[in-house]
């Protein structure tokens, strides 16, 4: 198969709607504040700098409503599973490893020049011991 | 993917290249897999990007690698493409403008030397926005950045490339001063009061004795870049921000005129992005939110999207920064101007030292604008066609009709920005795609061809551009028999006799080649 094909089956796999969650075409309202319990790992310098900027949470510095990724994820699962990737406990490192190789949409792809397979490996155990964390109330 | 070797090359040339370039960067920083390749494709490329896939890609460490790579691609005839980040999303990203030619990735190169006392950094090519913000904001340093739309990329690839910001440093070239350049036979020579051994001006006088170099390194061929300084902006006192929504499409012709009168005469000292409704809808929606007919989206449907948004037709920001007393005689100026053509008064926000950062007109790095690409959903890419013309408001309004009927005629959505420099327009006309629609990347690429043609009768040019455009691009330059070519090829052939560094970069060694030399 070829890798676009994989990707996009990837894609599909997970998540089932292109739908918004809301009528009407998105306005430029502020995201609501999400409280997460951020995981003390190596991962979460390498999130923060790399994968942040675009999936984080809450609105952008520059007056974004959403952080693009983060938009971008809720616009495709409609909130199911959470568009936001430190509420996502299921997400392996292989899988990751696809979307930062190939890129996605707006998302380039980022090459091993820029995070190494081991950075990709601590970026997964980081979002999946957030994700539990913050579930846990 | 196929692996494509450089022109002339064969494969266990090209394998005894590798070989060598291991012993340099290590086993770890020759990326030649499929998939390594893959990743320095175009991102945003008209079709799949093969017609310019790199062969492999290295990534030095330090300029003693980068110079002995240099040595090495003249050993083995192959050349090479340097790139800062490989963030130029739009204009090829990473990917070279001849197919087989290795990627050279700066990537790791990315020290920070901040001067605060004098407001200036010594940087090396691979730190990106992101990183140069966030190394001020956590050392504490008062001192502002100028960001593109696109925060990934990286800051000193983005100045030789004549990228933009928006506030007083938003002119990225001109902010450069003092530049550390390999040239492709692997010698180190430094620009300005750098040439001199110790000098401790390097930071402080672009221009040094002599001629100024520095320009011959920007959008070139002739020499990597390996650090550079770039001056800071000094937190100011007070900043104030006001965006202005303007109804009709005719009223580009008055406010152009008198955004125009602001910047020459220094009241608007940034570049002014002045851009149509589509910005704001292409980032916060998507095409099929408002329209699924054929052609591109009709003026019935526009009106729709700037009620919605409540953007106007155009729209745009002003920034002023500086003493309580400058910001605030400056605000009376913009009221004065443009509220009686406006009727209704400008609502500035203001900033203090001391209050939320978000409140100021500084430049803040974000990856917003990136959004845009999934405007028809799919697999989405853009193209800038972005020439320089003056600013006078009569050829802006004549220019917009010209380009949004030539976007209809292709079946393609206008989007555009007149963006105000110091004494020009940059006309960045965004031709935006599904790259798996091959009808629609046809139609693009025909309506880009279409674009240089209408331009040049116009007496305009482009200022940057693809790697797929650069020949032509470079062809409208044709002063005396394209005299500006041939200087350009005579210096390459002096700098560069294997033709080793970054072949057909802006056209320089490919665009004249049968023709007028």
């Amino acid at each position: 198969m070829k890798r676009a094909a994989i990707i996009a089956a990837a894609a599909l796999a997970l998540t089932g709607t292109t739908l918004w969650a809301q009528e009407g075409p998105p306005s430029r309202t502020p995201a609501p504040v999400v409280r997460l319990n951020k995981a003390d790992l190596p991962g979460r310098v390498v999130f923060e700098h790399s994968c942040a900027p675009c999936h984080g949470a809450g609105h952008g510095t520059d007056g974004a409503p959403t952080l693009p990724g983060t938009a971008a994820l809720q616009r495709r699962y409609g909130g199911d599973p959470a568009a936001l990737l430190e509420m996502r406990a299921d997400i392996e490192a292989g899988f990751i490893r696809l979307f930062v190789r190939n890129g996605s949409g707006a998302m380039p792809a980022f090459r091993k020049s820029e995070l190494t397979d081991a950075q990709i490996d601590q970026i997964a155990a980081y979002l999946r011991a957030t994700a539990k964390a913050s579930k846990r109330k | 993917m196929e692996l494509v070797l450089p022109q002339g090359i064969g494969a266990s040339a090209f394998d005894a290249a590798l070989r060598d370039f291991r012993t340099v960067v290590g086993d770890q920083w020759v990326l030649a897999t499929d998939s390594d390749r893959e990743t320095y494709l175009d991102a945003y490329a008209l079709g799949d990007g093969h017609n310019h896939a790199p062969s492999a890609a290295l990534a030095p460490a330090s300029v003693e690698e980068v110079q002995a790579l240099l040595r090495l691609a003249n050993r083995h005839k192959v050349p090479l493409w340097p790139v800062g980040r490989g963030k130029n999303l739009g204009y090829g990203s990473a990917a070279p403008a001849l197919p087989g030619t290795v990627v050279m990735d700066m990537s790791r190169m990315n020290a920070i030397a901040v001067e605060p006392q004098f407001a200036h950094a010594l940087i090396e090519p691979g730190v990106g926005f992101f990183d140069l913000y966030n190394h001020l904001k956590d050392n504490q340093h008062p001192l502002w950045m100028s960001v593109p739309g696109n925060a990934w990329g990286s800051v000193i690839g983005n100045a030789l490339e004549r990228g933009i910001g928006y506030t007083p440093f938003g002119d990225h070239t001109d902010m450069l001063c003092g530049l550390e350049v390999v040239l492709p036979d692997g010698e180190i020579v430094r620009t300005g009061m750098g040439a001199m051994e110790g000098n401790k001006a390097w930071q402080h006088y672009q221009h040094g004795f002599g001629p100024d170099w520095a320009q011959m390194f920007v959008q070139s061929n002739l020499g990597v870049v390996t650090k550079a300084g770039v001056w800071l902006q000094p937190e100011p006192e007070m900043s104030a921000k006001v965006t202005v929504n303007l109804p009709r499409f005719e009223d580009i012709s008055w406010a152009i005129d008198v955004l125009a009168e602001l910047r020459r005469r220094d009241v608007i000292q940034h570049n002014v992005v002045f851009g149509n409704y589509l910005h704001d809808a292409s980032v916060f929606s998507q095409r099929s939110d408002w329209y699924t007919g054929p052609g591109a989206i009709p003026d019935a449907v526009s009106q729709k999207i700037i009620d919605h948004y409540g953007s106007g037709w155009w729209s745009f920001t002003l920034r002023l920064f500086g003493y309580e007393g400058t910001v605030k005689s400056h605000m009376q100026v913009l009221r004065d101007m443009i509220e009686p053509r406006l009727g209704k008064p400008l609502e500035f926000t203001e900033w203090r030292q001391g209050d939320p950062i978000e409140k100021s007109a500084r430049g803040i790095p974000s990856v917003l604008a990136l959004q845009i690409v999934n405007w028809h959903g799919g697999r989405g890419g853009h193209v800038g066609f972005s020439p320089v013309m003056p600013p006078d408001g009569k050829l802006a309004l004549e220019q917009a009709r010209r380009m949004k009927a030539r976007f209809e005629q292709a079946g393609l959505d206008y989007y555009t920005s007149f963006t105000m420099g110091r004494r020009h327009i940059s006309n960045v006309n965004l031709l935006i795609y599904d790259r798996d629609d091959a009808p629609m990347v046809a139609r693009t690429k025909q309506l880009f061809s279409t674009l240089i043609e209408d331009s040049a009768k116009a007496g305009y040019a482009e200022y940057r551009t693809h790697p797929d455009f650069m020949d032509r691009i470079a062809r409208t330059y044709d002063f005396n028999n394209h005299a500006l070519g041939r200087l350009n090829q005579r210096l390459k052939t002096m700098l560069d006799p294997n033709g080793i560094l970054a072949p057909g970069k802006n056209g320089i060694g490919t665009a004249l080649k049968g023709a007028a030399a």
